[in-house]
């Protein structure tokens, strides 16, 4: 083999050091591994529907309350985040459960209170094209009265990877707190 | 491998008939073959020894009152109550008389981050000697758990929190009476992380390795007293 030349030799150490760079940029732009199995996230945001796979929710109202009641005489004092909301299936009633309804605070993921009776369950079959009105309340710590918590709802109850779930974020120091308040049955929407 | 049919003077030297060869004999048949070589290779130093026997640990010996952390909560089973019937507990007894209710009345704390289902504890993890596996009508004899304060049905126990829980049983009339000792074995769940195969956060998950033992002495009281019924 005979010598190259010097330009030619400088261009391949370019070359080189680009592709060692390029290299570098992909690895730095490849989602972690568990990227791909993430939920398909939708934020929503109070009094505006949130749209996911076959699941449209309009978040209403969130408020905290010291004691709660049903309307079938059931009561309890706690810390309660009553969260109000509709909810309609899309295009399928086959699966169309909230199965999957938490308020995470910090690690801790609180899952509706099964306490309150069932008319009272946010975890009702949902109509297409009906929208129900739904009150999910989660009972939580004294501790976690003041801190910054995310609603999540989706179809999913065990896997949520690769479904939709709509989220919304809430600064529960910020909301109204009711001595009593009252949990109505779900009902159609009006 | 076997693309090209070797032709002609080819197919006469010792490679290609090995390659040929090889072409023709099932994969199942090489494996087959190197386990069978394998286990008799064994069988010459005395075969393969036999898994350790998982350590048997001794159970924890409780009384009334105690709590026992399994890991993933913290169980103190306080009293055992017989009744013959217990409105709001989920456990209805034969309405013949052959049945009453046994009530076992535990604490279950939380700890963990997620909701923790009292019904899947009482039933995997919760055994009391002696309990039969059939009703007197064939139906399968099952535990049902219940809250002491609002008498909710196979309740959850949401994150930090502490609750009281009636476990109760059908049992037949005369099995227990008052003053016996009701044996209890409580097991822990093994924590389970996957590493090779999918990811994630680890989970509790069978199997249930009885940890910790409890005598309790049977209290009777009778036809029933009265219960606060939530609904």
């Amino acid at each position: 083999m005979s010598p190259a030349p010097r330009v030619g030799s400088l261009a391949q150490w370019a070359a080189g050091l680009g592709l060692v760079a390029l290299a570098w940029g992909v690895i730095a732009v490849t989602p972690g591994d568990d990227f791909a199995d993430q939920p398909f996230v939708t934020q929503a945001r109070i009094d505006e529907p949130a749209e996911g796979r076959n699941l449209r929710i309009t978040v209403l109202d969130a408020r905290r309350a010291d004691h709660v009641s049903d309307e079938r005489g059931w009561s309890a004092d706690g810390t309660w985040v009553l969260v109000s909301f509709e909810a309609e299936a899309l295009s399928s009633e086959k699966d169309s459960t909230l199965s999957r309804a938490l308020l995470r605070i910090g690690d801790r993921a609180y899952t509706v209170s099964d306490r309150p009776s069932v008319g009272a369950d946010a975890r009702t079959h949902l109509a297409v094209g009906v929208p129900k009105l739904l009150t999910a309340a989660f009972e939580i710590l004294d501790e976690d009265a003041d801190a910054q918590a995310t609603l999540e709802l989706g179809f999913a109850k065990y896997d949520a990877r690769l479904d939709s779930e709509i989220r919304l974020a809430l600064d529960l120091a910020e909301l109204d707190v009711d001595d009593t308040a009252e949990i109505p049955d779900g009902r159609w929407a009006e | 491998m076997s693309g090209e049919r070797p032709q002609g003077r080819e197919r006469r030297t010792p490679a290609t008939w090995i390659r040929v060869a090889a072409d023709k004999v099932p994969p199942k048949w090489v494996t087959v073959s190197a386990v069978a070589l394998f286990l008799a290779g064994t069988a010459a130093f005395g075969g393969l020894a036999d898994a350790p026997a998982a350590a048997e640990k001794p159970l924890t010996p409780l009384e009334p009152g105690d709590a026992h952390d399994t890991g993933e909560l913290k169980v103190t089973l306080d009293r055992a109550v017989l009744i013959d019937t217990l409105d709001g507990s989920g456990t209805y007894p034969l309405d013949d008389g052959s049945e009453r209710v046994l009530a076992v009345l535990a604490t279950i704390e939380n700890p963990g981050n997620e909701a923790l289902d009292t019904l899947s504890f009482a039933t995997d993890q919760i055994a009391v000697t002696g309990m039969p596996t059939e009703r007197p009508d064939g139906r399968a004899l099952e535990v049902s758990t219940a809250r002491l304060d609002d008498a909710t049905i196979s309740p959850v126990i949401q994150p930090g929190f502490s609750v009281e829980i009636a476990l109760t049983w059908p049992v037949p009339r005369d099995l227990w009476r008052a003053d016996d000792e009701l044996h209890l074995t409580i097991s822990d769940l093994t924590w389970f992380e996957p590493t090779f195969l999918g990811d994630g956060p680890g989970f509790w998950t069978e199997p249930a390795v009885p940890a910790a033992e409890i005598d309790l002495v049977v209290e009777d009281v009778g036809a029933g007293v009265e219960t606060e019924d939530a609904q």
